[in-house]
């Protein structure tokens, strides 16, 4: 701990010892923390001589040294010196023990922490203590992943094992400014969990995303429902948050994942998200692993993910399979128009109204590179899942393949 | 505290301090029994709530005019000095909502520890006997004439006879 938040600490302390003290024994006390008195009990204990002391009784909170200093025992009776310095040691003991105690955003910040970190809990004993700490968890929930190194960390590559006084302050006013951004205390949990982190927990379904949604967003699984609406959200957030701060920062967004466990599995998404943003696009921006491109494919190690991630990207192709079918031809025939129009025994302009048709629904357009890339992965990726194995094949493929006798530029056709 | 006030009191806490060891603790609750008998007489309408360490427990239920028996680690004097268990005490009593606390010593251990918890715990009455003056950690402080005063003097000296 700073030298600045322990001596706010041994302040409370000292103040704590010395109120008490004046009030059980009727005497005046005094905590010296060498050179200076810090708090004193009565206003005149300035001009008393320190060698004239009754009790002193050393004391230390944290790493901080102080003592406790009573110059006269002799109330309307004398309090026994022995007496005395049992009941002082016992008032240090407890303003110490207090000073000990997690508060309750200590407590929150770790179980939240330990609620998206790890995944082994048992749901029961989760919600048990999230009724504990006044948590809400009995509405849909996906986290909002704030990287705030710039603005916490002096040296973010140095990341302290605990924040100093100011970076709590700062953190503070970071949750401070989120909740006053979503405005109901319920909706948004937040909590600071280490390193340059702080989580929010928000409530994401539609109606809680009420004033983000477009009527244009389209629904389907429900892990990506309403990301549409919380990407809105997390941008306006992240434009208060840099007006009310000042500093860079990054979001990451996670999608809704059911279940108290899910939260880890958002926690990841926005996790992975936050990660490869900010190594591909740099600061202040909002990600999501559905905005990253290739970089989410090549970047993210969970192949579940990924395979998600490939189903959410062809999702709006899913009740035409003849679009599915037009892709894998197109880029088998290496994305060459007038071949593909051929093995479909189509004609090009139908071929072109179709390839428009797919960049309309998915925003990938297929005659570009990093686009083609992205449908071409997410088409292998989601023929690994059993789901998908009899989705989107072409029918007469087998026939297609025995005439395709030609090879072909690798180009992408414009 | 006047004779009459106890007739207004709701809940008593009575703590045992000192009677290190099983043996003389169990004793010690066991000479409870008459000090009990008389706070009951003094306040009938008041709960009284003895404060026992677990292993005096089944003593204490045999005590016929205890409401109710409080069990926590701290209720012995070495455990006391636990700051974790103190304030845990400390928060237990204070969840209890008492008007009086008595605490009846041994003659060789001081009440004022365990005074000092019910202090914290916002208990307004806190009755001993010793033989130093300790401020104002018991507001009712009973100046213990020899080592071997018995809980009964206690009573005697505030106005409880029998």
């Amino acid at each position: 701990m700073s030298k600045e938040a322990a001596s706010g600490e041994f302040k409370r302390v000292a103040k704590a010892v010395t109120q008490r003290v004046q009030e059980l024994l009727g005497v005046q006390a005094f905590v010296i923390d060498d050179p200076a008195i810090l708090t004193c009990s009565d206003r005149e204990c300035a001009n008393v001589p320190l060698y004239h002391s009754a009790l002193r009784i050393p004391f230390h909170v944290d790493q901080q040294p102080g003592e406790i200093v009573i110059p006269d025992l002799v109330t309307s009776e004398l309090i026994s010196p022995r007496l005395a310095r049992v009941l002082v040691e016992l008032v240090i003991g407890q303003a110490t023990a207090i000073a000990r105690l997690p508060n309750q955003h200590d407590l929150k910040n770790k179980f939240i922490h330990d609620l998206l970190r790890s995944s082994c809990q048992e749901e029961t004993e989760v919600l048990r203590e999230a009724q504990i700490l006044g948590l809400d968890f009995s509405r849909p929930r996906a986290v909002i992943l704030i990287d705030a190194a710039d603005y916490l960390l002096p040296s973010p590559s140095d990341a302290p094992q605990t924040l100093d006084f100011q970076a709590q302050q700062r953190v503070q006013f970071i949750i401070g400014s989120i909740v006053n951004f979503f405005h109901l205390p319920s909706d948004t949990i937040c909590a600071y969990i280490g390193g340059s982190e702080i989580a929010v927990l928000k409530a994401s379904s539609t109606q809680d995303l009420e004033a983000w949604t477009d009527q244009k967003d389209l629904t389907g699984n429900p892990s990506w429902a309403n990301l549409a609406a919380l990407k809105r959200a997390s941008s306006a957030l992240l434009e208060r948050l840099r007006s009310d701060t000042s500093a860079n920062l990054s979001v990451g967004i996670g999608r809704y994942h059911p279940g108290i466990r899910g939260l880890a599995r958002s926690y990841q998404d926005a996790r992975a998200a936050l990660s490869l943003g900010h190594h591909f696009s740099g600061q202040n921006q909002v990600y999501c692993l559905d905005d990253l491109g290739v970089a989410a494919f090549v970047g993210i190690a969970d192949e579940a993910t990924k395979i998600d991630l490939a189903k959410h990207l062809l999702s709006p192709l899913d009740q035409d399979p003849e679009l599915i079918d037009t892709l894998r031809i197109f880029f088998d025939e290496n994305c060459y128009p007038s071949f593909t129009a051929n093995r479909l025994s189509i004609h090009r302009n139908t071929l072109s109204y179709r390839l428009d048709k797919i960049t309309s629904l998915t925003g990938l357009n297929p005659r570009q590179f990093d686009a083609a890339i992205q449908i071409r992965l997410a088409l292998l990726l989601r023929s690994l899942s059993p789901d998908y194995d009899s989705l989107g094949k072409c029918t007469n493929l087998e026939s297609i393949k025995s005439r395709h006798v030609r090879q072909m530029p690798n180009a992408i056709c414009s | 505290m006047l004779h009459e006030e106890w007739t207004t009191v709701k809940r008593i806490l009575v703590i045992q301090a000192g009677a290190r060891g099983d043996v003389a603790a169990g004793a010690a609750i066991e000479s409870l029994a008459e000090p009990i008998a008389r706070l009951q007489h003094a306040a009938p309408q008041a709960d009284i709530v003895l404060l026992c360490a677990p292993t005096v427990s089944q003593t204490a239920l045999a005590l016929p005019d205890v409401a109710e028996i409080l069990i926590h680690p701290a209720a012995s004097e070495q455990e006391l000095s636990d700051s974790t268990k103190a304030l845990d005490l400390t928060n237990v009593l204070r969840s209890e909502n008492f008007d009086v606390a008595i605490v009846f010593s041994d003659g060789q251990t001081s009440p004022h520890p365990f005074a000092y918890m019910c202090y914290l715990a916002g208990i307004p009455i806190r009755i001993g006997q010793s033989q130093e003056f300790g401020g104002g950690v018991l507001t009712d402080w009973v100046k213990q004439r020899d080592a071997a005063d018995h809980p009964i003097e206690l009573l005697n000296a505030i106005g409880i006879g029998a």
